[in-house]
């Protein structure tokens, strides 16, 4: 599959970083969390870290956007840490009102892509959005989560697996 | 489905991961059983979906860039409201080798993001509004003076190449303290130079080891040379780096005021000498 992370500018400044990435970030967030609010804030907490990290002059990964979802995965993750009490309602929690662009057929997929995901487990379906939505490697992947390689290829492969599983059956109970 | 076929195998192959050989194997697996063909099929179409699940997130229009206050490195003294602060312990140094130019207390200010990770939790959990950001850029010292509400320099006298590129009011929750950093920047070079002001009723210690610090003349007043930086690196203990930056710390109107040049760690970009520094001090107007 073709990378969609290809050709990516490299952001040549704080502002360009916000300017190139803070969409892309708060997007996976949200679809992660399922809470707007949370998504933003986790998202400015990213940045916050980046820009920091960028300032101290701390050697930065020669990609840029491997290292922001890095830090974008571990604050989520830290948050569902914190709150460990709170439900994991992720998904479609947080639907926006349909626009002409959203045909029928449309919003289907993405409520069958949200209930599959939301059976997999918070980490298989963060690896998942990186992976097929954001077009990151497998060896990418496995730095973000702190995993050996091997062991991120063979979750990624489980959580695709997983995953076809439960949409192809979301899809035929749309039918 | 019946086929047995290693799905791990399915997985890198669409991964682009396998070397030829194994990359073959797959492919001829696949002009046989149509059991995989339909497989690799699914897997298309799911990861299809998810890239559509997330371009479908329309933009926000509440994301703001975040403002990242400048200087982490003043330490403001404990007042009774220091409590609510995120709060850390730099350590009253006591070893040979380090002194305190102006010691009172051994809890610092962490200038670092508008919320604690408590608050934050808090606010979370509750559902309550989202507070209003404690710092503000401004684009003009004039302004910044304004949202300050106390007088501002402007020096005089600014090394070659550099500008203007924003004056930050930081406000400390729970602590009645200003921060002010005027940063001024060469093009895209990470090296800087801040000009920065403090109005607080708490008193501040800096503190440095004794053979970065000097004493130096501002305007004929004693005023502290500090060579070198406090840097944290992740995982690491806060070290002092004489690499990193200088600093000028001495009393203008009134109250303090530094004159810093910094650089990111590892360039090897030069800083401004000692002398400049001086320079942009005397030139405060």
């Amino acid at each position: 599959m073709e990378s969609i992370n290809a050709g990516w500018p490299m952001a040549q400044s704080e502002a360009a970083l916000w300017d190139i990435y803070s969409h892309r970030v708060y997007r996976y967030l949200l679809r992660l969390t399922g809470e707007r609010e949370t998504a933003e804030d986790l998202t400015q907490e990213t940045f916050l870290q980046a820009i920091r990290d960028g300032r101290r002059g701390q050697e930065l990964p020669a990609h840029e956007a491997a290292w922001l979802f890095r830090i974008a995965t571990n604050r989520a993750r830290d948050l569902f840490r914190r709150r460990r009490l709170i439900a994991w309602l992720p998904f479609h929690s947080d639907r926006h009102a349909p626009t002409v662009a959203d045909h029928a057929e449309s919003l289907a997929e993405q409520e069958a892509v949200a209930q599959a995901l939301s059976k997999l487990s918070r980490d298989d379906a963060a690896m998942l959005l990186l992976r097929e939505g954001e077009g990151f490697s497998s060896k990418e992947i496995a730095a973000m989560f702190g995993l050996d390689y091997m062991v991120a290829r063979q979750r990624l492969s489980r959580a695709r697996e997983r995953f076809r599983a439960e949409y192809t059956r979301m899809k035929e109970d749309h039918r | 489905m019946t086929c047995q076929y290693d799905r791990g195998m399915l997985s890198r192959y669409l991964d682009n991961e396998l070397f030829a050989p194994d990359r073959q194997a797959v492919e001829a697996h696949l002009e046989e059983c149509s059991d995989c063909r339909s497989l690799v099929e699914q897997y298309r179409d799911g990861a299809g979906a998810i890239q559509r699940y997330l371009q479908a997130v329309p933009a926000t229009a509440a994301l703001r860039r975040p403002a990242v206050p400048v200087s982490q490195r003043w330490a403001v003294a404990a007042i009774a409201a220091c409590v609510l602060l995120a709060t850390v312990t730099v350590g009253v140094a006591t070893e040979t080798g380090s002194r305190l130019v102006d010691l009172v207390t051994n809890v610092s200010v962490r200038l670092l993001s508008p919320e604690d990770s408590q608050a934050f939790e808090e606010r979370q959990t509750s559902g309550a509004e989202r507070p209003p950001s404690p710092f503000s850029a401004f684009k003009s010292i004039d302004e910044a003076e304004e949202a300050a509400g106390f007088r501002l320099p402007r020096p005089d006298f600014i090394p070659e190449g550099y500008y203007l590129e924003e004056a930050r009011v930081s406000q400390l929750s729970g602590a009645d303290s200003l921060h002010v950093s005027i940063t001024y920047r060469q093009g895209m070079s990470p090296t800087r130079l801040e000009v920065i002001l403090v109005r607080t009723s708490a008193r501040m210690i800096i503190q440095a080891p004794a053979e970065a610090t000097e004493t130096v003349l501002v305007s004929g007043q004693e005023a502290q040379l500090i060579n070198g930086l406090w840097m944290q690196r992740p995982g690491e203990e806060t070290q002092f780096y004489p690499e990193g930056g200088r600093r000028l710390i001495f009393t203008w109107d009134g109250g303090p005021a530094e004159v810093k040049s910094v650089t990111a760690m590892g360039s090897g970009l030069p800083i401004l000498p000692a002398e400049e520094l001086i320079r942009v001090a005397e030139s405060f107007r």
